[in-house]
């Protein structure tokens, strides 16, 4: 296989936006992201893109909005991991020699208020059971019980992060919250708050990858290496494991990072940045845990102790996650990467980790249809 | 409650068709249609066709007792969409003694007061009525009244 490096990387900026279309948000997004890389739309092969809410073709009709050049447009559906499913898509076929330039964007429009996540009939929605936040309660209240953490410390994520999202001007909240009102917000699945739950969002995203050895006919002025993935979609875990969905099975994430980690030649000693999916707070403890940045039961803690602040050992989510970014469940995944690329590249500006020294970033994007992680290296 | 399914007649209808055995009255306990794998013996509700841990077919069927322990529980204070459920409710999960883990919501109790470790038996709950003026009824736990 070869090398492949991503080039560029852009945003449109993560918010509401009822008077956009998703032909703006994506234009603006791919225009950034191949400005950013100095790749000309002319130049992309193929392009994969992440979307679940939109309607069939959803993805040409916005790629095209670039040019018709006529190259191949695959929409990608993997809920909430959907654009980092198009990553490793793209990033295959470009390794694999069938494509040496390719686009990978991810747009969505959602809704105020809670996804549908399981089918309108279904027991499970009748009786109330299909709740997101609800599976994360779940996993949190024995989570406290068997380790001795307490509702505060999963709070402290959602401060942690607002905290990073005013530093960033695509965050669709910038503002910082207390640890007061994320305690005192209105409960939603006991111990997880309104603030602690990642909004709904209207957002696009895109990056441009490229084989390294074409790498240089463009100006790009840096880059980062595509270094492991690692793709599953929540193995049985015998023995009255198998309640938990593909998103919060933290066995899941142990058993998929370490084929990252070994693709990669790196380990989570390694790990300069990272990105978790932190649908609700308690994802990143959980996660950071599953990665092994930290032992098991001590991911709680080591939020607590500000390890996974952007001055901390383990940063997480440095443009404020999903909870202060915003969630637009078909963009997230490529605005991971966008994030990664600026920590390695050293263009973070004030959320810069490591001071502009990072060499290693880890991802992980989660969704009810599965699990990606991604390994970068600069 | 319509007075044909307060005195027990067969007005009670399953919210899904197959999920436990229909009693002739309400809260009465719930014995829940599983599946075994006769391959690797991992139990399943509910059942499946292939195992999901050894991917066998060959499946048998299980009816399991209503007793269980609570491995972990939340409450819902947001009324999700599509449900017939006043929040606040608390869902559960509860380890079946002689099944798998099953997850559903808790009856006859002040959702403040579960905890880990909690006794539980399923029973036939009342879910909502139908237009027809039928009860429609789902497995549900409650704090198990048997030491």
């Amino acid at each position: 296989m070869r090398e492949v490096v991503v080039l560029g990387a852009g945003l449109h900026r993560f918010g509401r936006f009822p008077d956009k279309s998703l032909q703006d948000l994506g234009r603006e997004a791919i225009s950034n992201a191949l400005s950013d890389s100095g790749v000309p739309f002319k130049d992309i092969e193929v392009a994969y893109v992440g979307r679940v809410l939109a309607g069939m073709g959803a993805g040409l009709s916005v790629v095209s909005e670039m040019g018709q050049t006529g190259i191949p447009v695959i929409n990608i559906e993997m809920a909430c991991g959907s654009s980092t499913s198009a990553f490793r898509e793209a990033y295959l076929q470009v390794a694999h020699g069938v494509y040496d330039t390719a686009l990978v964007v991810g747009f969505e429009k959602m809704q105020r208020g809670m996804l549908q996540i399981s089918e309108q009939a279904s027991y499970q929605t009748v009786m109330g059971l299909a709740v997101m936040p609800a599976s994360y309660a779940l996993q949190t209240q024995r989570y406290m019980a068997d380790y001795g953490a307490t509702p505060e410390m999963f709070a402290q994520v959602s401060v942690k992060s607002h905290r990073n999202g005013a530093m960033n001007p695509n965050a669709q909240y910038q503002k910082e919250v207390t640890l007061e009102e994320v305690m005192a917000a209105r409960m939603i699945a006991d111990p997880i708050t309104l603030l602690e739950c990642s909004p709904t969002t209207d957002g696009a995203s895109a990056v441009v990858i490229c084989a390294a050895e074409k790498a240089a006919k463009y100006s790009a002025r840096r880059s980062m290496t595509v270094a492991g993935w690692a793709t599953g979609s929540g193995k049985h875990e015998p023995k009255g494991g198998g309640d938990g969905d593909a998103e919060t099975n933290t066995g899941e994430v142990e058993r998929l990072v370490k084929i990252a980690y070994e693709r990669a030649g790196v380990g989570p000693k390694d790990v300069d940045v990272t990105q978790v999916h932190d649908a609700f707070a308690p994802g990143e403890v959980f996660t950071i845990e599953g990665l092994g940045l930290v032992g098991k039961g001590e991911g709680a803690r080591a939020v607590w102790d500000g390890r996974t602040e952007i001055t901390g050992d383990i940063p997480v989510n440095t443009d404020g996650g999903l909870l202060s970014r915003g969630h637009p469940i078909g963009a997230t995944g490529a605005a991971m990467v966008t994030e990664i690329f600026r920590q390695l590249t050293g263009e973070a500006g004030p959320r810069q980790v490591k001071g502009g020294k990072a060499k290693v970033g880890l991802l992980h994007n989660a969704g009810i249809g599965g699990v990606n992680i991604l390994v970068f290296t600069n | 409650m319509t007075n044909a399914s307060a005195a027990g007649t067969t007005t009670l209808k399953p919210l899904r068709p197959g999920m436990f055995v229909l009693p002739d009255r309400l809260d009465a306990p719930a014995r829940l249609l599983g599946g075994r794998c006769r391959a690797c013996g991992e139990m399943f509700f509910p059942k499946r066709a292939y195992c999901a841990g050894c991917t066998s077919g060959d499946q048998e069927d299980v009816q399991f007792g209503d007793a269980g322990v609570i491995e972990t529980f939340t409450v819902v204070y947001q009324q999700p969409p599509g449900s017939a459920m006043v929040p606040p409710y608390a869902i559960v999960r509860v380890k079946l003694d002689d099944g798998p883990n099953v997850q559903t919501v808790a009856a006859n109790c002040d959702p403040a007061k579960i905890r880990i470790g909690d006794r539980v038996e399923l029973i036939v709950h009342k879910v909502m009525d139908d237009a027809a003026g039928n009860t429609i009824v789902s497995f549900m736990a409650q704090p198990a009244k048997r030491a």
